[in-house]
């Protein structure tokens, strides 16, 4: 098995198709801060003709809130929200010195932030920031093409057959390109941390914002890194459906079909699209909701949404690795090879 | 006997076609053993089996003493070239061997260089091996199958491709390999001549059957030889030749006359002739070949 994955890791670091995610980083990179530079010009001629809205505050119990007529609000302002609901309203604020509240609004109660002030002298980020590549897809589908890729290369050049001949055990071929999946996943996940904090960094230096790292509000540092822990078994799980799929078809072009379907999460749109015609044409699953149960949909607005449901997705996540993990040992053994 | 490579009632099926079907070899240590069979007779499957690439249905075979399912760190001692050569195209040949090696554990540096030699690549330098000839990448292939120096190598048509001097390289290699090292082969070939000149062993296979496994020497003796005569009366030589004692002989539409035996009584026959007033145009010994001896197993095996 450890022979297995040397070769496996050597023949790794010595692809090009390690290069695609980074490639494409840079060209987002270039055209990002192209776009940046564009619109801190725009707000530096904005801001010259802008009248100062003054802002009162007023601190009750900890948290800032002022009654204000709605009809008096704005609109366009932006950093002023009125709760006009029946229930309690929380929004998150930052504070002058940068620190991150929570501040909950009451029912008929405004609360005028100073937000936008902030945030036209600061280039903002932040930890979930830095990771954001590992819930918003375009990382996904990158893992899942290299993986892809770098398995069908075997197969395809007919090395695969060296390998299988001189394996002690055939099962550790999958389980071994599963590792490296993870280790793909690792590099792409730092490299777009790197990616993030070079474009935060010269979008600082192209402004002259400077930058600050907002903190993680307090009690939310557990939360968070179960949400990365439940991130990384998705991708995992990921790479072991592909995985599962290669064995089975040995198709280049289906794992990048499936890779792309389930990277863009439009094969979590058909089976919600499915649900619901299931419920409403024919009444047959008495109104399940499927939301909770997709995978990506369930990360894809941050660890701190009502759309993510940890314990679910982490338990789906879970199974799916290790089901398609086993099933991928289990074809590979008992399959000739190609 | 202990066999480096035994089978018993190997048996493939794909659906309720058998691919493979009660085939049953067994091959020395230090064998070069040919297996001989026409496209399709079950030479690939056969050895894809042996070398754990496809499932048998039915049978058994051990390696090195070793049972197919529990031949553990056994099997690292197997290289093989199946159908073609499995290399990375985008790699030179030395990377290619890199990552072989790697597979096998051995991490000597001196190794790719070594192995390059061996095959006739070392000039190949950064070339990728997507821009080599064909001879190149067998040579390649059979590379990758040598290193980890195996104990068996199962070389499936290796010459294929290969220009005249580069298949009498790889016949001294395969047989300097066997000889010094001990390392036992298992060949297929269609080119039936250049086998014949290096290997011990025979398994003729046909229609996924084993028809006939003999040591080469056993094999060659069961050719056919014979005396072929060419005289100006092949009637009245017969007569003669029938007073001489050979019956085993017949005469061809040409005229030519065919003995099956006492093939070292080719200077009584000609004086016979003589004194009987026969002129004699041509006398000879000749050996069937082996291409000829298999074509007639098979011819038979068809009828």
């Amino acid at each position: 098995m450890i022979r297995i994955l040397k070769t496996d890791l050597f023949r790794l670091f010595r692809s090009k198709v390690l290069l695609a995610f980074p490639l494409i980083l840079t060209f987002s990179l270039i055209s990002g801060l192209l776009f940046s530079a564009r619109i801190a010009e725009e707000e530096e001629k904005a801001n010259t003709h802008r009248i100062d809205t003054t802002y009162s505050r007023d601190v009750t119990g900890g948290y800032i809130t002022e009654i204000r007529d709605p009809e008096s609000i704005d609109p366009e302002q932006k950093g002023v929200y009125y709760n006009d609901t029946d229930e309690p309203m929380q929004i998150v604020h930052i504070e002058e010195d940068g620190v991150e509240i929570k501040v909950t609004i009451q029912p008929g109660e405004t609360f005028v932030s100073t937000d936008r002030d902030f945030n036209n002298r600061h280039v903002i980020t932040s930890l979930p920031e830095f990771l954001e590549g590992l819930y918003d897809g375009l990382l996904l589908f990158f893992l899942g093409l290299t993986v892809v890729i770098f398995c069908t290369c075997e197969t395809r050049a007919g090395f695969v057959k060296n390998a299988a001949g001189c394996a002690i055990d055939r099962r550790h071929m999958p389980l071994s390109k599963i590792i490296v999946g993870f280790v793909v996943l690792v590099i792409y996940a730092a490299e777009f941390a790197i990616y993030h904090s070079l474009s935060i960094f010269l979008e600082s230096a192209i402004t002259g914002k400077s930058v600050f790292v907002r903190q993680l509000p307090e009690g939310d540092a557990g939360k968070f890194w179960g949400f990365i822990i439940v991130c990384i078994l998705i991708h995992m799980a990921f790479i072991a459906l592909l995985i599962l799929l290669h064995e089975l078809s040995g198709n280049r072009a289906i794992g990048i079909v499936f890779a792309a379907i389930f990277g863009f999460g439009i094969l979590e749109y058909m089976a919600e699209g499915a649900v619901y015609l299931l419920n409403h044409f024919f009444h047959i699953l008495g109104g399940f909701n499927i939301d909770k149960y997709l995978l990506m949909k369930n990360i894809l607005q941050g660890y701190d949404n009502a759309a993510y449901h940890p314990q679910i997705t982490l338990v789906m996540a879970a199974i799916y690795l290790v089901a398609g993990t086993v099933l991928a040992m289990v074809v590979t053994k008992k399959r000739d090879v190609r | 006997m202990d066999y480096i490579l035994e089978t018993e009632n190997l048996t493939k099926m794909y659906g309720k076609k058998a691919a493979l079907n009660n085939v049953s070899i067994h091959v020395n240590q230090g064998d070069i053993y040919g297996l001989v069979g026409r496209n399709g007779a079950g030479k690939t499957t056969f050895m894809k089996i042996v070398c754990g690439l496809a499932q048998k249905t039915k049978g058994n075979y051990y390696i090195f003493g070793r049972k197919d399912d529990a031949l553990g760190d056994v099997a690292q001692r197997r290289g093989l070239l199946i159908e073609s050569p499995g290399y990375f195209k985008e790699y030179s040949a030395e990377m290619n061997l890199k990552i072989k090696l790697k597979l096998m554990g051995i991490n000597d540096p001196e190794e790719p260089k070594r192995l390059l030699k061996l095959i006739g690549l070392e000039d190949a330098g950064k070339k990728k091996a997507k821009n080599f000839s064909l001879g190149m990448k067998q040579r390649l292939g059979i590379g990758i199958a040598l290193a980890g120096n195996p104990d068996l190598v199962v070389l499936d048509e290796p010459i294929n491709g290969l220009d005249p001097q580069g298949i009498i390289e790889i016949r001294d290699m395969i047989s300097r390999l066997n000889r010094e090292n001990g390392t036992t082969f298992i060949i297929s070939s269609h080119i039936l001549d250049e086998l014949s000149k290096i290997a011990t062993k025979y398994g003729i296979i046909n229609n996924g059957e084993l028809i006939e496994e003999s040591p080469a020497e056993e094999l060659r003796n069961k050719c056919e030889s014979r005396i072929e005569l060419v005289t100006d009366n092949a009637a009245k030589a017969m007569g003669v030749l029938e007073r001489l004692g050979f019956s085993k002989m017949k005469v061809l539409d040409d005229g030519k006359i065919n003995i099956y035996e006492q093939f070292d009584k080719t200077g009584d026959i000609t004086l016979a002739l003589a004194a009987e007033g026969v002129t004699t145009f041509e006398i000879v010994r000749k050996l069937e070949s082996i291409e000829n001896y298999y074509l007639r197993l098979v011819g038979k095996e068809s009828e």
